[in-house]
């Protein structure tokens, strides 16, 4: 039998159906190794009363502050405090591609599920968009336990889309979400680095905190390939490449380097947390980055 | 210009790195892949200089391969080029060398072989290193002295101080088809075939296409036909006197016979020998001497008459004053004396049933005079009635006469077929109770059968009819050549059988006729023995034959003419196995073979039949052989004779050396000055440049081998 710490290795997870669940064994395995309780410090808080309204939950008045000034106040400390979360997987075909037991795909689907479980846990909102060169489902943010299964239901429901067209869908997003929260991006980036950091910015500028998980494979980052091989495009049936990898490799690896510098550049200057991944990382490192950024926000 | 050029065709092989590089281009794995912007970034980036490393690489590769197939094809220019080695291209040289008998002949205390030798070590001595030989003797078989040409000529030379010719002649196509397998086993640019003989004619067989044709076969198809040369040793003329022929006037010889040997002297030469001294020895000794003249160019029969005492294998050798080859001036022939020829009769007249007197036959066979022994004949028959003949699969009899048998069974005659197969004889005289058709459909059995002749009863005349007066050439008859040893016109027949031979079986042929012209005697040889008819009964009703002076002299020579076939044969050509047969109760199973050195070889006798056969195939020298039955304390004697064609040392007329030259493209040289001129005649002036080409081989190789090195460092430091 698996001990609950191991799910937090992808491929442990794959012959999981639901991502409920995974979500579930991923963010308890999580928390079993921290040994303390995640609630403690950012829990449910009061924040401020406002004045009852004809359909709100009596049971919700504040009975003390009533007895105090004579008006009917309503406890607030859900919504109003907590943080929304918004998670964007993308589901580009690119993110289709796996060396190893997992694809990124799948990688991200998990990690989206364990966020949202372990911000849902917390009383935080939790919301889910996916995408690939449009929008493809929207979850809107929700902080009840049960919003879980509306979230994983649609993670489960992702599959593997086009093309990527990340600046499109932040500037679209960005216009959409209209109150601030925190945005988890869940990408391999594998588009124009300066449409990604116009779309971040677009972000930025309307005040969201963002997070970027950047999914790669370990082949992606290593390149390993040796005999002749013919590359083609996950995102683009026409477009392949025939080369022989190994004396190209070099200047593969300069290019990929350059391009994860330039973007952890970006999101320095832009107060953006960027995390690179690649899919054969234990999901904990995730998680840690994630709830050390919770804890900070706050 | 090049030395071997048809190794240019490899030159293909040039391509080889550009094949491969090709073949692993499209050997290539199919990726699906997400990161494409930065593989075409980096394609982009690299493909230029990749592409030109890739291109010197394969470049320098091809290069490599081209050079060294060019320097293998040796490369050279003509004429002298200051700082190029001088070379002459390699040859590749076989030398055939005559191994034939005529080889032994000694002039002046030196046999031509030995002159053949110091000729074959002037040829290699003219070759220089690097130059691949062998030397092939050329006897019934081709011999190459190693297995194939080599370079180390010291080593050829080592070998053949100790060969010797043999005792046969020289099959030169056979030689000649060796050589060329030699040559093709060399890759020599210059290939050359050389053969040093002594011209005799005998062994070349010029102008017989038929006995040259896989030779000739095998030089069509050459791509590069080799230089001939032919390099006669040894004296224009020689004179040879032999002895051609030795046999006995009977093969079967019995003792206390006295049996005729016929010799036959022949004179080769261009002088005529008078007053040679024939001398005829027994086991080593010599019994007599006979001096006869031998005119040159002809032959003379010279014949010895002898008794032998003593029945078992002899030797019989005849020998000619010694001449320049001596090999050839003796010849000896092993010869079976019986003392008893076993014969069965096998007789069908109603008188003789009771078998209480002597017929006629049996006293003929075996004239009965106990007072003198020494008159015994050789012939031991035995009478059966015709009903009771033994099973002859298992008697140990060399003759069956069938005298008025009336009918034969099938297993009789089954047996009868078997028995004259195997080298027994058959002797029939049908007569009164002699059922024809039986005899036709059986015996007979339209020319299958043993049976000479088909057999039908002549209509009876009033008048006799008499034999015919005729000149006898047959062994059997030719005693009666002369009329005063037996008149054939005495016989008076009163009745006789027509007997018809069928005239297209080649293998009956009739021996006496009557004067009517039906035949009289019809003999047929049936596998390895001979059956004869008669046309007449032993018997004064039909013939007044048995009264004749001739009639015994004509029945024992008959009966030693058919049981005389000696199986297997004791005197054997060169090369022909020897065997013995032994009875299946024989304790000789392991026999001894001795070879004329007196070399023992051990033979094992197998079971064949219905009786044990020892074979000898290692009869490849002339010779006495021996084989020896230790359990019965048994000698047989085995003569293996080498062909008598090689006595006549005649050289090759011109009609012969044209064609040779014609069809072998052979150039004859006269002497070995003459030939030194033709065949190593060759500038010496080539300068060959292929260890240039090697040099600059190397250098691509290391240049190769840095570039390589040093892309790959760059491709790992990225």
């Amino acid at each position: 039998m698996p001990e609950v710490a191991d799910y937090l290795k992808p491929e442990s997870l794959q012959k999981l159906a639901r991502m409920e669940i995974v979500a579930r064994l991923v963010v308890e395995g999580f928390i079993t190794g921290m040994h303390k309780s995640p609630h403690r410090g950012f829990s449910v808080e009061f924040a401020e009363h406002r004045q009852y309204v004809p359909g709100d939950e009596i049971s919700h008045i504040n009975w003390k502050a009533y007895a105090r000034s004579d008006r009917y106040y309503i406890k607030q400390y859900e919504e109003e405090t907590n943080l929304r979360g918004y998670i964007l997987l993308d589901c580009s075909a690119s993110m289709g591609y796996g060396s190893g037991p997992v694809n990124k795909l799948f990688y991200g689907k998990c990690l989206a599920a364990a966020l949202s479980y372990l911000m849902l846990k917390q009383q935080d909102s939790a919301g889910l968009v996916t995408f690939d060169n449009a929008v493809r489902s929207y979850v809107p943010p929700r902080s009840v336990a049960s919003h879980l299964k509306a979230i994983t239901r649609q993670i489960d429901e992702a599959r593997i889309g086009k093309e990527t067209s990340l600046s499109n869908i932040f500037h679209d997003l960005a216009e959409r979400i209209k109150r601030r929260g925190l945005i988890i991006i869940i990408s391999d980036l594998f588009d124009n680095l300066k449409d990604i950091v116009s779309g971040l910015s677009h972000f930025r500028h309307k005040k969201h905190e963002v997070m970027i998980f950047q999914v790669l494979d370990p082949d992606e980052l290593n390149f390993p390939f040796r005999n002749w091989t013919m590359f083609n495009s996950l995102e683009d049936d026409a477009h392949r490449l025939l080369t022989e990898p190994q004396r190209i490799r070099p200047a593969y690896l300069r290019a990929f380097e350059e391009f994860t510098t330039e973007v952890r550049r970006h999101c320095r200057q832009r107060r953006i947390d960027y995390q690179q991944l690649d899919t054969a990382i234990p999901f904990d490192v995730a998680l840690a980055t994630y709830l050390a950024r919770r804890t900070g926000s706050l | 210009m090049l030395l071997n050029p048809a190794l240019l065709l490899w030159l293909g092989l040039a391509g080889a790195p550009i094949v491969i590089h090709l073949l692993n281009r499209r050997r290539y794995r199919t990726l699906h892949w997400g990161a494409m912007q930065f593989l075409e970034e980096s394609v982009a980036k690299s493909s230029r200089r990749l592409r030109l490393e890739q291109l010197l690489i394969l470049l320098l590769r091809t290069l490599i391969v081209a050079f060294i197939v060019y320097a293998m094809a040796r490369p050279f220019l003509p004429g002298v080029v200051p700082g190029l080695p001088a070379a002459r291209p390699k040859r590749n040289v076989v030398v055939v060398l005559d191994g034939s008998l005529s080889m032994r002949y000694d002039e002046h205390r030196i046999s031509t072989f030995a002159r053949a030798k110091e000729n074959v070590a002037n040829i290699i001595g003219a070759l220089e290193k690097g130059d691949s030989l062998n030397v092939v003797v050329a006897g019934a078989e081709p011999l190459p002295l190693v297995p194939e040409p080599i370079v180390d000529h010291d080593r050829i030379i080592s070998v053949l101080k100790d060969i010797e010719p043999g005792g046969s002649d020289a099959n030169f196509a056979l030689a000649f088809e060796e050589a060329q397998a030699q040559l093709d086993k060399s890759h020599n640019p210059i290939r050359q075939i050389y053969v040093v003989t002594d011209k005799q004619s005998f062994g070349w067989h010029a102008e017989s296409d038929g006995h040259w044709f896989a030779a000739l076969a095998r030089l069509q198809r050459a791509r590069r036909k080799p230089a001939v040369y032919v390099l006669p040793v040894g004296a224009q003329h020689r004179e040879n006197a032999a002895v051609t022929s030795l046999t006995p006037a009977h093969d079967s010889v019995g003792i206390y016979q006295e049996t005729r040997f016929d010799v036959r002297v022949s004179n080769f030469g261009k002088e005529d020998r008078e007053k040679l001294n024939v001398s005829f020895s027994l086991e080593g000794t010599v019994e007599q001497v006979i001096q006869a003249d031998v005119p040159a160019g002809e032959a003379a029969s010279v014949s010895f008459h002898h008794k032998f005492s003593e029945a078992g294998s002899h030797l019989v050798r005849v020998r000619i004053d010694t001449d320049a080859l001596p090999a050839d001036d003796e010849m000896t022939t092993s010869v079976d004396v019986y003392d008893a020829i076993p014969v069965l009769l096998a007789d069908g007249s109603p008188d003789r049933t009771a078998l209480t007197r002597p017929g006629p036959l049996e006293l003929a066979l075996c004239p009965r005079d106990k007072d003198h022994p020494e008159l015994k004949t050789l012939l031991a028959p035995e009478v059966v009635r015709a009903d009771e003949m033994p099973d002859l699969s298992t008697s140990k009899h060399h003759l069956v006469i069938l005298h008025d048998v009336p009918k034969l069974t099938h297993r009789q005659v089954s047996e009868i077929e078997a028995f004259v197969d195997a080298g027994g004889g058959l002797l029939v005289f049908p007569g009164e109770h002699t059922d024809v058709k039986s005899y036709n459909s059986l015996l007979y059995r339209d020319t299958d059968g043993p049976l000479p002749a088909t057999l039908e009863l002549a209509q009876g005349t009033e008048q006799p009819v008499r034999g015919m007066a005729q000149a006898f050439t047959h062994p059997a008859l030719a005693a009666f050549r002369d009329p005063k040893h037996g008149d054939f016109t005495l016989i008076e027949a009163l009745r006789h059988f027509k007997l018809a031979p069928d005239p297209a079986d080649e293998h009956s042929r009739v021996l006496a006729r009557l004067a009517n012209g039906d035949p009289l005697l019809v003999e047929k040889a049936f596998g390895q023995g001979r059956a004869i008819v008669c046309a007449v009964p032993i018997d004064g009703s039909w013939t007044n034959l048995q009264k004749r002076s001739f009639f015994v002299p004509l029945i024992h020579y008959m009966a030693y003419y058919l049981a005389g076939s000696v199986h297997p044969l004791r005197n054997v050509p060169l090369g022909s196995p020897i065997s013995r047969l032994l009875p299946l109760d024989s304790k000789d199973k392991f026999l001894e073979v001795y070879d004329p050195e007196d070399e023992m070889h051990g033979v094992v006798a197998e079971e064949k039949g219905d009786r044990l056969v020892a074979t000898f195939s290692g009869t490849d020298r002339p010779g006495v052989y021996r084989i020896e039955e230790p359990e019965a304390g048994r000698s047989t004697y085995y003569v293996v004779r080498s062909p008598t064609g090689e006595s006549n040392l005649a050289a090759l007329d011109p009609r012969e050396t044209i064609w040779i030259e014609e069809k072998l493209g052979a150039v004859f040289a006269q002497n070995w000055a003459d030939l030194h001129a033709q065949a190593f005649k060759e500038s010496k002036q080539l300068r060959e440049f292929w260890q240039l080409i090697v040099v600059l081989v190397i250098g691509l190789v290391l240049l190769e081998t840095f570039l390589t090195g040093r892309f790959a460092k760059r491709l790992q430091r990225g």
